[in-house]
């Protein structure tokens, strides 16, 4: 023991003078300890999601426009259809407009809650369900073609029946991941959708499925006597009126205000 | 020179080569460490397949007008993209394109048996023989549309639950057993049946055999033949092929005319499409010619969409064009694009231009493996267009 001490302490003086290389020795092991780390699989990190869809409404949004890129300030299309007979209306200046149609097509700011409101539901005629949109991310189509692909959000039967028996529907819209997608095909006005099971978070079970873009939740919410308040309509942020018929290259950003509404 | 005495007091002469022993160690570690997260830049791996941007700028050249001109190549054209991450691979996203053609992941390779190994989802290749018997291997350019589907899971929360308690309820009827017997009788029953078929037998009658006879006639007529060498051809090199000394004066007498040429007018000796040079011999009657044949088989293909964007229920027809630009013929040309999940084939929608066997496999994506089997060797500078269409799901 004492003679391993004394051949330490020996080398201890041998490295003292060369001090070149002992910061090169270091530097190198330095890079080799930095080697290893990065040399670990990534099947061994355990995935941390920061989301989930109990978290309230607009929190998903305000992280993604932190993350940065072309988030903030773009106005992303969607269409929003409830069942036939319904009428589906969003908030604006305050108050829900009167256009009697269930199926809607809009542009919203991403990060953004907007409230609406389901009326006419065939066989609940005069039952009024308020559900939420957020948009959480936007897609990446060709320029000047922006309003050919709108997200599409689409409430059901079900959803209403569920939301008026006090139950709160939360669905998680996704862009499906080609190479993982159904091979089954797609028939206009139809929507692959399922239920997560018990316990699971539609947020994540989506985000194994593809990429979640938008957040619809149905609740038993009304507003109150007063009506509906701004805090109700989440401060009734601005969206934009996505013009009929064939789009144009305009891209979909809130130049024109006429029609932004507010 | 102090620390070097130092050391050699102290018998520590092996701490030097064994420091820079460890720091080259370090060095090699450092020098084969690798990033995971690299990103990917354009696949320049298939050798001689050209790239996207390389088939955008191929369309321009002639292609028999086979091509639509609003062929899709798989690239938008510069100022006409939408933002994307810089240092990002394209396209992007990858969820929102649905892509065909090239060759992911490990390289496909062919067996002896031309079965096909590692082929996957979104490939398409063409594999070939050449005549020294090797089997070679080339895929297409990618192509990548615009056709982004939305899905959606739910959840619901509420008070589904319900719990009660009721008392215990005793309920005690009597019942009296009870017997019963049921006698039954034995009894006999005939049936008669009457005989329902005969059999019989019958000789043959008659039998003829007719066989015409044959008669055989074969007149073959007189036959004239000509040739002969003219007169001025009666030389043994003409004849035989054979040189003789005795001949070789008369050959220059008769070639001085061909001596005054210069080596631009002189003869032009071409084989097989190569310019021939002089291997033995002058300008002379009897010179030999040779060229040297290097084998370099090759095979492009391109493939291109009828359309950049589409939506879920769209018709897209897609078109795939090779051709030989080898210097050999190749044969057993075969063309395999094995569609991806959401593309599916419309039955008896192929064409192509050369004759070929078509065969379609079901794939692990619940699509096709399309695969045409070119029953001709493709001659260098040949070529065939493929059409088909698909149904994006």
């Amino acid at each position: 023991m004492v003679y391993l001490l004394r051949r330490l302490r020996v080398a201890m003086r041998v490295f003292r003078p060369l001090r070149c290389e002992r910061l090169a020795a270091t530097f190198v092991l330095c890079q080799m300890a930095i080697c290893l780390t990065m040399a670990v699989p990534s099947s061994a990190q355990v995935v941390h999601y920061r989301h989930n869809s109990e978290m309230p409404p607009g929190a998903i949004g305000t992280w993604q426009l932190q993350r940065g890129g072309p988030l903030p300030g773009y106005f992303q299309p969607a269409t929003i259809s409830a069942p036939d007979g319904c009428a589906v209306s969003l908030a604006t200046a305050g108050t829900f407009d009167d256009l009697q149609v269930h199926s809607r097509r809009a542009a919203f700011l991403i990060g953004q809650v907007y409230r609406l409101k389901v009326t006419q539901i065939p066989l609940h005629e005069g039952v009024e369900v308020f559900p939420t949109i957020e948009i959480i991310d936007r897609i990446y189509p060709p320029a000047g073609r922006e309003f050919e692909f709108p997200i599409q959000i689409r409430i059901t039967s079900d959803d209403l029946r569920q939301a008026m028996q006090g139950r709160l529907v939360t669905r998680v819209i996704y862009v499906e991941d080609p190479r993982s997608a159904l091979p089954a095909a797609e028939r206009p006005n139809q929507q692959y959708a399922f239920d997560v099971r018990k316990g699971d978070d539609p947020l994540q079970v989506a985000d194994t499925l593809g990429r979640p873009v938008a957040i619809l939740r149905l609740g038993a919410r009304v507003p109150g006597p007063q009506g509906a308040t701004a805090r109700f309509l989440f401060g009734c942020p601005v969206w934009m009126v996505i013009p009929e018929g064939r789009p144009t290259k305009r891209a979909a950003n809130a130049e024109d205000s006429r029609k932004v509404h507010q | 020179m102090k620390f070097r005495e130092y050391r050699t007091k102290q018998g520590l002469t092996w701490s030097t080569w064994w420091r820079w022993t460890m720091v080259a160690a370090g060095a090699i570690v450092l020098c084969s460490c690798r990033t995971s997260a690299r990103p990917i830049a354009p696949s320049t791996s298939s050798g001689d397949i050209p790239l996207a941007n390389t088939v955008a700028n191929d369309l321009s050249i002639p292609t028999n007008g086979s091509l639509p001109p609003t062929a899709w190549s798989g690239q938008y054209p510069p100022g006409c993209r939408q933002w994307t991450p810089p240092g990002i691979s394209q396209p992007w996203p990858k969820d929102e394109y649905i892509c065909d053609g090239g060759d992911h992941g490990r390289p496909i390779r062919i067996d002896s048996d031309w079965t096909v190994r590692g082929i996957q989802m979104e490939d398409t290749i063409a594999h070939f023989d050449t005549l020294d018997g090797r089997t070679l291997v080339k895929p297409s350019n990618k192509v990548c549309i615009y056709a982004p589907r939305f899905g959606s899971v739910r959840s619901v929360l509420g008070a589904d639950g319900f719990e009660g308690k009721e008392s215990l309820v005793r309920h005690d009827i009597p019942t009296r057993i009870a017997t019963e017997e049921e006698m039954l009788l034995a009894n006999t029953t005939l049936q008669q049946t009457q005989t329902d078929r005969a059999v019989g037998s019958k000789r043959i009658a008659a039998q003829q055999l007719n066989a015409p006879g044959l008669q055989i006639a074969n007149d073959l007529g007189l036959i004239e033949a000509h040739g002969g060498e003219k007169p001025y051809e009666n030389l043994l090199s003409l004849q035989d092929g054979m040189y003789e000394q005795a001949e070789l004066a008369e050959l220059a007498m008769r070639t001085e005319a061909a001596a005054i040429w210069t080596i631009d007018k002189g003869v032009q000796v071409i084989l097989d499409g190569t310019a021939a040079k002089i291997a033995t011999g002058d300008a002379r009657a009897q010179a030999t010619y040779a060229i040297d044949h290097e084998s370099k088989p090759n095979l492009r293909m391109i493939k291109v969409a009828s359309t950049d964007v589409a939506q879920p229920g769209q018709i897209i027809e897609f078109t795939l064009q090779f051709e030989n630009i080898g210097n050999e013929p190749i044969g057993n040309v075969t063309i395999i694009d094995n569609l991806t999940t959401r593309l599916e084939y419309v039955p008896d929608s192929e064409t192509s231009s050369l004759a070929a066997d078509f065969i379609t496999t079901r794939n692990e994506g619940d699509s096709l493996i399309l695969r045409w089997e070119i029953t001709d060797p493709v001659s260098p500078g040949e070529g065939s267009t493929i059409h088909f269409k698909c149904r994006v799901r």
